[in-house]
């Protein structure tokens, strides 16, 4: 065995060192080296080798050439970013009396607002019970929903900086005559998405926002015949095809509704899910992982455009609203005149 | 150069069409062109998969883009939007849920990409940001059929 002290210098491609030839990368990558440098370059260089992604400890089975590792990294199912931003989300199970029971220290004006049959938006969220003294009960929590790196950015900018900051008084606007117990709530901002109008839903299964389209023509609505088509009638390819339009959420939802379709979903996971691990305590008290865990983040499409609507709110305010104190005269009285010098 | 060809849905209609026009479905495409070498004024097509009332959409959409270029192939790993389509496409798939999967699986059986994309587009449209319940009622039939399926 001769050494390679002249290779270990030499990168010229069209070396005519003798001893050790220059070849070409035999995966078809087309690089040219000395012989003795190729393992090396397949192990660790090579842009047409396929490797595992270097999340595969953390759940992630793709295998892919070297040279598409980056754009996969981008879209890549253990690549998961959790939400530590504010969002106050309330429990579903946390009862009205509950609620009630502590907000009650902090009188009247708080009791109010958890009117039971409220269904704005709003009341969906707990409260933020606000400066109070010594007293206060923290209820502000934490998102604590995993995203996957690519959807971040958007979730960060559609729910903590759109909806959440705008939520009280902004998006959604409660009748000023509350206090005297109006419960009219109307939404003055809603998104616009492909150019139709749409609305922001909150879902108390999935403790997540989403967005609905709102018809005009809304035929999918109310029962249909026996005989008509379904969804599940489709071939499973079209069904699938179909199923790779929706958002995060929605495919959250759809995966709920059968056994078919959620397995259909199970399908999309690799592609539009995230995996993280799950673990549990071995014999000696050390943390193992005892498996992977897939699931859909709670992302939806990114809204760029909102649209401002106040003319349900003025016309309650003006017109509907039955709580407004009005004095009403029924005989001309005089009023107050300015005393002028005679 | 206008060729006219006939097309017979499963209802046994016959729909005249320039060849032109029907070629934006690959199904047909290759029934021209392979087993008719080319030559092919007058012939009759029958298509045993599609109704006539589902045809007869078909072949407006098919004449409302006959002038669209051919679309390019995409590589099967990026992520779907649900971009804008026109304003033409959106009135004209204001149908009934029957009439819609019908088109959808038109469009599947005579290759019509652009069609495809409209039509799963619109469907996704109607599912996305619904409840599970909603979705269940208005998109699925209660049959028993898939109660067992793991």
């Amino acid at each position: 065995m001769h050494s390679h002290s002249h290779c270990d210098n030499c990168f010229k491609i069209n070396c005519a060192h003798a001893s050790c030839e220059v070849i070409q990368c035999r995966s078809g990558c087309e690089h040219r080296m000395h012989e003795c440098k190729l393992q090396d370059h397949l192990d660790v260089l090579c842009p047409r080798v396929r490797v595992p992604c270097i999340n595969s400890e953390f759940g992630c089975n793709f295998v892919m050439f070297r040279k598409d590792l980056r754009a996969h990294l981008e879209r890549c199912a253990a690549s998961v970013v959790t939400c530590r931003n504010l969002g106050c989300f309330m429990k579903k199970n946390l009862s009205v009396q509950k609620v009630e029971m502590r907000v009650s220290k902090f009188g009247d004006y708080f009791k109010q607002q958890t009117i039971k049959d409220d269904s704005s938006l709003s009341a969906s969220f707990q409260l933020n019970c606000g400066d109070n003294g010594s007293k206060q009960i923290e209820t502000r929590q934490v998102c604590d929903s995993d995203f996957r790196r690519d959807e971040y950015c958007s979730h960060y900018r559609n729910v903590h900086c759109d909806i959440i900051n705008s939520l009280n008084g902004w998006m959604e606007k409660h009748c000023p005559n509350k206090q005297y117990g109006c419960s009219f709530s109307s939404r003055q901002m809603e998104p616009i998405f492909n150019n139709s109008k749409t609305r922001i839903v909150f879902s108390n299964v999935n403790k997540a926002f989403g967005l609905i389209g709102v018809d005009v023509h809304n035929t999918f609505n109310g029962d249909h015949m026996d005989n008509e088509i379904s969804l599940t009638d489709l071939p499973v390819e079209l069904i699938s095809y179909i199923l790779s339009y929706l958002d995060s959420f929605s495919l959250n939802n759809i995966s709920l509704t059968n056994k078919f379709l959620r397995s259909l979903c199970s399908s999309l996971l690799e592609r539009r899910g995230l995996v993280s691990l799950m673990w549990k305590k071995n014999d000696t008290m050390n943390w193992t992982v005892s498996g992977h865990r897939w699931k859909f983040s709670h992302h939806f499409s990114l809204v760029e455009k909102w649209q401002f609507d106040n003319r349900e709110f003025l016309n309650h305010f003006s017109n509907d609203c039955k709580h407004f104190d009005k004095l009403i005269h029924k005989e001309p009285f005089r009023l107050i005149v300015a005393s002028t010098k005679n | 150069m206008s060729n006219m060809i006939y097309l017979q849905s499963s209802d046994g209609d016959i729909f005249e069409t320039d060849a032109q026009i029907a070629k934006c479905s690959g199904t047909i495409r290759f029934m021209l062109e392979d087993c008719y070498m080319g030559e092919y004024e007058g012939v009759l097509i029958p298509l045993p998969n599609v109704n006539s009332a589902i045809l007869r959409k078909v072949l407006k959409w098919a004449d409302h883009h006959k002038d669209d270029p051919v679309p390019i192939e995409d590589d099967g790993h990026s992520v779907k939007q649900v971009s804008v389509f026109s304003s033409w496409d959106a009135e004209f798939l204001e149908v009934d849920q029957g009439t819609l999967f019908g088109l959808v699986q038109a469009a599947n059986y005579l290759d019509i990409q652009g069609l495809l994309d409209v039509t799963c587009k619109t469907v996704a449209n109607k599912i996305s940001g619904k409840t599970a319940d909603d979705i269940r009622n208005t998109l699925t039939t209660n049959q028993n059929k898939f109660q067992d399926f793991i």
